[in-house]
């Protein structure tokens, strides 16, 4: 009898198609961008950045982008899919396959293995720290033991409970993620769709942020600027020779959110502008050339370079997380000079004048506009408009009309924070709602 | 004088006689090789005690009974199975009696003689005295033809039992038989005969041949062994050569469409469904396993089309029907679990012919076909006044609006251009015409029809052309079939064709006196096709295609050029810069962009078998598929897609004012490759014993491995000169301004190297046991079969499949053998399972790389199915009942089978949690259920002198039902989709809104469950209960009725098919073809002829359903599209072809050096006798959009068959 007699005949690897056995493997996930790169689509309909004034455009709105643009009740009917959920799971579940192997992985040296173990935990708290931004109630320290999180996945486990945590335990573990990836990330990653110690910091400036923890947050924003401080001086630009984002020096992790069409700016953003702002100019377009027309401006910097929106964390980011800490612990002068230090790649020299404020509770005014202005349509305001509510007087209340009919948004809404997709509570409805 | 001296001298080499004048020197060295150890002298011997001098070295038994009766002039008859056995015998020459000389022959073996008449009867000693006292006698003989030329290979059955034997190289035979028996000679082109001898002793026998009866089949072949008919235990459906001569199409699917009951031949999709489906994924699970000469093929069609599933495309089969002997299909398990993994959807099994020993026959085939493109008129499209009087209201209602109107920023206008008729109305606008102009113009469009220009520019009669020829025979220790044909497709659209070759050689030998047996095959197939799509888009409804006043030509004969991209003046401004131009014309790219693809496939086979002893014997055979493709998409510089790549990358230098060429100048040639091996080797072990003819057992085990491995990859070269084949390099990931005034980069269009192996082991085993003569059989088979799959482990990966079957011969009971009217009665049943493999689902994570990503230049993958613990196999377990019966003479037989079948663990998309990161997984999600009748009956309805009538008919019913209560019933749009299975359903259910006309706003209403009128405005949440069931998709119930008439040597046939019980949707307006929401609306308008009855004012409402423009929104146009206003009844009759055929009488010929000639006409495609739907359209091509499925046109076949 010949080899019939052998099964492992037909246990030969099929080219292309293998399980995950190497160490290069692991680093091969991690390195598809259409997987990782993904931020969201929601917060940039949501928040008061935009302002669509135009029936061609509202016209041209899904149903289901029509209701994240009211804040409805509910955006997805049952058989839709919620995608900023899928594909942030989706890079969970990656990630747990990642941090479940990789180490008992064949082929590697233990550095790499940790160093695509440490890239998986960021990658992973990144995303949960999205996800808590948008589906977890705001957060706020007294209620953090009874807040609902996310569903935390940490295994990639088919068969898991999704039932949802409290919002403290979800950041403990996105902040004790972040931690434990540190020692093991590069100083210098390859190129900025990996994470390194930059990011790290830069991640945990947000989280803080977000946790209105404002001294940990500048702590960690000036960790990350200690790393990386390179701007963009605009004034040598214009919007051709904007760089893309893998030769952007401003960007810390590159993530990305796009919208199939182009969305007006909302008036109370543009009246924040100077016409002699470079930023004006280079990052938003005149709504009469776009298709279809609207009177009014669009955020069209990702458009001149033909990319995405990038939304990830960036040098400008950590300078405006740094002054915000550093006005809110009452050195606001200080906080300005950081704001000053911006602005000056934001003008031309003839039209720059320094920035000042004669209070705290004005320079923190001061430091929001700022960031509007900078993190302009990129959804970052939704969660600033989140976390601001908390306090009085730092956001207002946002209107909007369709068809007629008035909406409203008040801060500190449960409106704040979006519905769980009916696809996903019907499947395993263990899964908490968020209320109405 | 030629003749006799061949005669004489094949007959003095002992080969077989040879009509063939003037080939004299082949079969010298045929007679050559085969009488290296030949010597003998002869005198005549006149009885038992005449001399003869005699002698032979080292030879066969059967070569001393041979030669004795040469030289004697006796008849000599034996059985050869019994003489088989003795070889190497050796004689001293010399003088003896003929007595002795036999004695002697037959000293060391269990063999006597006995002398009747002038014959001398070879048979077992044992016999002789059994003769006369238990009413067993022996019958010998020879058969003849008319002309006295021997027969070899004459089946000779006793009738009711599987007793029988063949004759030899010289028509001569022996049998045992009881005193009733009768005795049944079949032989493929003749007339049976039965005969009934009462006594033993010489019967000789003379055939008349019988061109137009259909061959009777007595063996089914499994592809790992073939069974006579009679112990077959299973559902098999025959397909006979003859039976595929009757069409004479390219295409093998219309040869085989509506001939077996229960096997759905869809030639519109090219696909084959034996007894329905057995998953629920649509696209691969439910293919049959294709078996060619014994080894699987990994191809899931017969044929492959051209153009995609569009009817009007060229046709290249796989296989050269004319090379087909037999064609079985394995319907239940006990047919098919032989087969295992691959078996769950049935196997269709093909035997190529192999040749006959006996004369050299050669055998020259050829058809032609013609037809006419179809009748255009028949167009479900609107006229051009229609479609006039549709845009204007688009452009009223602000759906279109003008190109002109463009925003300063932009450099020029990049709207896309109108129709002219637009062009007109907004020219009235823009101040630029008059409103009398326009109406003017306008009205002259409206009077244009551009059928007349399609058809004379981009259409083409449709002709086929196939011929063969074939060169068949075999001496007594080989055999061989050698076939070559040719076959040119060219389909109603210009610049299409197919071309394919193909070369067989099939060849048998023996040696060791046919203890060793070695068969080989080689089958090589070329083929070559060229596909263009220019008419195919005109007449489509993409960019590309033609408005119904767009004409081709002007009146001066030159070819009209539109621009596409640009409105006219932006694309003669861009031409007056130094680009090349931008404008499309179909007539003009008939010449360019063709898509060439080249195919070479060689299959060797070879099988050897050894025979132990007279019933064992091992084989050891092997399969090597070697398939290598290119497919060349040349887009030449002055074909669009080129004009369109080079002026898309090309700028303006503002400095310099010249142009810049980003992208290289020149044409496109992508090159795709497909590189494919496939072995298999087998070894295997089959046993053939009978005890008494009390107990026959059949048994084969057999292991088999098989490896399938391909690459596939892709070139694409830039640049290219088709004169110099020069290419020009570029940088993939630099970049270059675009004429948009924004940077693009080339990219790599070519993907990675992809190659693939598979390895397949398998273990296997089947057994018959025949008892009481065959009255009863019980049949069972086992397989083991494992496979390269990524992420199983070893007991997940393989399981063990079985099947077993009885058969009771009840015509062998005492009680019925009274019954004469009755020929025949068996009944059957089996069970048994067989099993599909998962193809996508794991329990490991399995991932895929993919390259390097373009931005990062960084290697990438994707988990594409995660590690889940619970994936195994599908598995159906059927069950099959079945009678056969012939009566009256044999004039009318019948099959009738009932089936169940249940599959458990189907694969399915199975939602999941995204939160778990998937939103679906395939899982062994479902189960489901079928069961179903085959029935075929056939009979001779009129028999008289010269005149026959014979008609067969078959029906096939099939349902099948989801059962896993975990499918409920989806939401109310899910369901109408259609495309979800649903618990207690059929898989292809039919669900519809209860249509309630146009309301005063000319949208669509509907009725909910309760009777209330639900508006398209209302979004009240609608429920599966408020829809209403229409019905399924696929028939469930088709089948054919074939009749023919055969005249002296006339024969008329008429083919019909019907299929009963479904519904489909009859295309109107829909999302595709319709603006579904208020706004600004692109694209080519549908030109389906119901837009032209949309509602325009209120109070057509009461006239027409189709909804209108003023309030359109996508609720009116889905709940009309899937309303059950559209959805109606698919049933039909099609008469597929009527045939006439003449045959040159045998005793015309019978002066010539022809054995047969004859010729034949046939119509097909000649449309449908009887539909259901009230608007008498085809439900089978009820996708109108497209030219490319209309109804075929009415074909002509003209066909000539020489064999001689």
């Amino acid at each position: 009898m010949y080899l019939t007699s052998c099964r492992g005949y037909v246990e030969v690897d099929q080219p292309g198609v293998r399980t995950l056995k190497y160490t290069s493997d692991f680093q091969y996930i991690l390195n598809n961008i259409n997987t990782f790169e993904y931020a969201y689509t929601l917060p940039l309909l949501s928040s008061d950045d935009i302002d669509i004034n135009s029936t061609a455009i509202l016209n041209n709105l899904t149903d289901d982008n029509k209701q994240v643009y009211t804040w409805a009740d509910y955006f997805y009917t049952s058989s839709q899919t919620d995608v900023n959920w899928t594909n942030l799971y989706n890079q969970i579940y990656d990630c747990n396959t990642i941090t479940d192997k990789v180490l008992s992985s064949q082929g590697g040296t233990d550095a790499e293995k940790k160093g695509i173990y440490a890239e998986a935990l960021m990658q992973r708290a990144y995303a949960y720290h999205t996800l808590m931004n948008m589906y977890s109630p705001i957060y706020q320290e007294s209620t953090a033991d009874v807040s609902l999180g996310v569903p935390l996945l940490l295994t990639p486990d088919l068969y898991a409970s999704l039932k949802r945590p409290t919002a403290r335990t979800v950041y403990n573990q996105i902040i004790s993620d972040i931690r434990e990836a540190l020692p093991n990330l590069p100083v210098t990653p390859t190129n900025v769709i990996h994470p390194g110690q930059t990011a790290a910091y830069a991640l945990l400036a947000r989280t803080y942020l977000y946790m209105q923890k404002y001294d940990s947050a500048g702590i960690n924003a000036q960790k990350a600027l200690d790393r990386q401080n390179t701007m963009l001086d605009l004034r040598t630009l214009t919007t051709g020779t904007l760089p893309k984002r893998l030769k952007d020096p401003e960007i810390i992790l590159s993530k990305v959110a796009s919208f199939y069409t182009t969305l007006p700016l909302s008036s109370n953003l543009i009246n924040l502008f100077s016409t002699t702002d470079l930023r004006y100019s280079l990052y938003t377009k005149d709504g009469g050339s776009l298709y279809p027309k609207f009177t009014g401006r669009a955020y069209y910097r990702n458009k001149w370079i033909g990319e995405d929106i990038n939304v990830g964390p960036s040098v400008p980011e950590m300078m405006l997380i740094k002054a915000e800490s550093l006005v809110r612990k009452g050195q606001y002068n200080d906080g300005i000079q950081v704001l000053n230090d911006l602005r000056k790649m934001r003008f031309n020299t003839a039209d720059y004048t320094d920035l000042s404020a004669q209070s705290a509770s004005e320079a923190l005014k001061i430091v929001i506009e700022e960031r509007r202005r900078e993190l302009m349509g990129r959804g970052i305001r939704w969660f600033d408009q989140r976390r601001l509510g908390t306090e009085t007087g730092l956001v207002d209340i946002v209107q909007r009309v369709v068809s007629g009919v008035t909406y409203t948004l008040a801060p500190m809404s449960n409106r704040y924070t979006f519905p769980i997709s009916a696809k996903v509570t019907d499947l395993n409805p263990e899964i908490e709602q968020n209320p109405r | 004088m030629e003749k006799k001296i061949i005669n004489a001298l094949s007959h003095l080499l002992y080969i077989p006689h040879i009509h063939f004048p003037g080939k004299i020197k082949v079969y010298l060295i045929l007679s050559f090789m085969l009488a290296g150890q030949l010597f003998f002298n002869a005198v005549c011997a006149q009885n038992a005690d005449s001399k003869l001098i005699f002698g032979m070295q080292n030879q066969t038994l059967e070569y001393g009974l041979n030669e004795v009766g040469r030289l004697t002039k006796f008849r000599v008859a034996f059985a050869l199975p019994q003489v088989n056995k003795y070889t190497n015998i050796t004689i001293e020459k010399k003088s003896r009696t003929l007595k002795e000389t036999l004695n002697l022959l037959l000293e060391n073996t269990n063999l006597t003689f006995v002398f009747k008449d002038k014959s001398i009867l070879v048979i077992e000693r044992t016999r002789t005295k059994q003769e006369s006292n238990n009413g067993k006698y022996f019958i010998f003989g020879s058969v003849t033809d008319l002309d006295s030329d021997p027969l070899p290979g004459v089946s000779i059955r006793v009738k009711g039992n599987n007793k029988g034997t063949i004759t030899d190289v010289n028509g001569k035979y022996a049998l045992e038989i009881e005193k009733e028996d009768i005795v049944v000679l079949s032989y493929i082109g003749f007339n049976p005969r039965e005969i009934q001898p009462q006594n033993g002793g010489l019967f000789n026998v003379v055939l008349s041949p019988n061109s137009i009866a259909l061959s009777e089949v007595s063996v089914v072949s499994t592809g790992y062994q073939s069974l006579p008919k009679e112990r077959a235990t299973g559902a098999f459906g025959i397909v006979t050569a003859k039976d595929l001569k009757q069409t004479p199409t390219v295409n093998i699917m219309e040869r085989l469409e509506g001939t077996v009951p229960g096997v759905n031949f869809d030639v519109r999709n090219n696909t084959i469904t034996i007894r329905g489906k057995n998953s629920f994924n649509n696209t691969d699970s439910n293919h049959p396993l294709i078996v060619v000469d014994g080894f699987p093929t990994d191809d899931k069609t017969l044929t492959d089309q051209v153009n995609g599933v569009a009817t009007g495309g060229a046709v290249l089969s796989r296989i050269n029907p004319e090379d087909i002997e037999s064609i079985t299909i394995l319907k239940d398990a006990a047919a098919s679990s032989i087969w295992g993994a691959k078996a769950a959807n049935g196997v269709i099994v093909i035997e190529t012919k192999k040749g006959k020993k006996g004369t050299p026959t050669v055998n020259f085939s050829t058809s032609l076909s013609v037809s006419a493109p179809a009748d255009l008129n028949k167009l479900d499209r609107m006229n051009s006044a229609q479609y006039i009087a549709l845009e204007k209201e688009l452009k009223d209602k602000g759906f279109i609006t003008d190109p002109n109107t463009y925003s300063s920023w932009m450099s020029f206008n990049q709207n896309k251009p109108v129709s002219s008729a637009l062009e007109w109305m907004f020219k009235v606008d823009r101040g630029t015409a008059t409103a009398a102009e326009a109406t003017t113009a306008l009205d002259a469009l409206s009077k244009v029809n551009n059928y007349d220009q399609i058809k004379k520019y981009l259409l083409q009669n449709a002709v086929s052309q196939q011929y063969n020829l074939s060169l068949s025979g075999g001496g007594p220790n080989n055999t061989y079939y050698i076939s070559s044909n040719y076959t040119k497709d060219v389909p109603v659209f210009r610049s299409n064709s197919g071309d394919n070759y193909f070369l067989t050689v099939n060849l048998g030998n023996s040696f060791l006196n046919n203890r060793v047996n070695l068969k080989t095959g080689i089958n090589y197939n070329y083929s070559k096709s060229v596909s263009n799509s220019a008419a195919i888009n005109a007449l489509g409804t993409s960019s590309l295609g033609l408005r119904p006043y767009d004409l081709l030509v002007d009146a001066n004969g030159s070819t009209i050029k539109r621009s596409l991209v640009f409105t006219d003046a932006v694309a003669s401004n861009f031409l007056n810069e130094g680009y090349l131009p931008w404008t499309y014309s179909a007539v003009d790219e008939l010449n360019y962009s063709n898509s060439i693809s080249k195919e070479n496939r060689l299959h060797l086979t070879a099988d050897l078998n050894v025979k132990l002893t007279d019933w064992a014997n091992v084989s050891v055979s092997g399969s090597l598929l070697k398939t290598n493709g290119t497919t060349n998409i040349l887009d030449e510089l002055n074909s669009y897609n080129t004009r369109n790549f080079i002026n898309t990358g090309t700028s303006i230098n503002a400095s310099t004012n010249k142009l810049v060429y980003g992208v290289p100048y020149g044409g496109q040639l992508i090159t795709n490759y497909n590189d494919g091996n496939d072995y298999s080797l087998r070894e295997q072990l089959n046993i053939n014993k009978s005890w008494d003819d009390k107990i026959s057992l059949n048994f084969l085990a057999g292991s088999e491995i098989r490896e399938s491995t391909g690459t596939t990859s892709q070139q694409t070269r830039y640049g290219y000169d088709e004169d110099t084949n020069i290419s020009k390099s570029y940088d993939p990931s630099g970049s270059y301004m675009s004429v948009y005034g924004w940077t693009q980069s080339l990219s790599y269009n070519d993907s990675y190297v992809n190659k693939s192996i598979m390895r397949f082991l398998s273990y296997y085993s089947n057994a018959s046991v025949g008892f009481m003569n065959n009255k009863y059989i019980v049949s069972g088979s086992a397989r083991f079969d494992d496979y390269t799959m990524a992420g199983y482990s070893r007991s997940k990966r393989a399981k063990p499949l079985w099947s077993s079957g009885v058969k009771w011969n009840m015509k062998s009971e005492d009680f019925l053998k009274s019954a004469s009217w009755l020929n025949a009665l068996d009944l059957r049943g089996s069970v048994g399972t067989s099993g599909s493999i998962p193809s996508a689902a794991s329990n490991i994570a399995v991932m895929t790389i993919s390259g390097n990503n373009s931005l990062t230049n960084e290697t990438y993958g994707s988990i594409i199915t995660p590690a889940d613990g619970k994936v195994s196999w599908e598995l159906t377990t059927s069950f099959n009942f079945g009678v056969e019966w012939a009566m009256f003479n044999n004039r009318l037989k019948g099959t009738f089978d009932f089936y169940s079948k249940n599959t458990k663990d189907i694969m399915y998309l199975l939602p999941v949690n995204s939160t778990y990161g998937w939103s679906s997984l395939l899982r062994n999600g479902g189960t489901m259920s079928g069961h179903g009748i085959d029935l075929g009956i056939s009979g001779s309805v009129l028999k008289t002198h010269g005149f026959e009538w014979n008609s067969a008919f078959n029906l096939s019913c099939n349902t099948n039902k989801v059962t896993d209560s975990r499918f409920t019933e989806p939401g109310m749009t899910t369901l109408v989709g259609g495309s979800y299975p649903v618990v207690g359903l059929p898989l292809d259910y039919v669900y519809a809104y209860r249509w309630a006309g146009l309301d005063k706003t000319g949208q669509s209403q509907i009725y909910d469950s309760k009777g209330n009128i639900i508006s398209s405005t209302t979004n009240t949440t609608l429920t599966s209960k408020d829809l209403k069931y229409m019905g399924r998709t696929t028939p469930p119930f088709f089948g054919g009725f074939t009749n023919s008439v055969q005249y002296k040597d006339f024969s008329l046939s008429a083919q019909i098919t019907y299929a009963m019980g479904h519904v489909f949707r009859r295309p109107s307006v829909n999302s595709n073809n319709y603006p579904q929401y208020s706004g600004t609306y692109s694209g080519v308008i549908g030109t389906s002829k119901d837009l032209a009855n949309r509602w325009q004012n209120p109070g057509d409402e009461a006239t027409t359903n189709v909804p209108g423009l003023e309030y359109i929104n996508s609720n009116s146009i889905l709940r009309y599209q899937y309303s059950d206003l559209l959805t109606e009844s698919a049933s039909n009759i099609r008469l597929r072809q009527v045939a006439l055929n003449y045959f040159v009488p045998a005793k015309v010929l019978s002066k010539t050096m022809f054995k047969s000639v004859s010729a034949g006409i046939s119509v097909r495609n000649l449309g449908l006798l009887w539909v259901k739907n009230k608007e008498g359209i085809d439900p089978d091509y009820v996708n109108t959009k497209n030219y490319s499925n209309l109804p075929p046109a009415r074909n002509y076949y003209f066909t000539l068959n020489v064999s001689f």
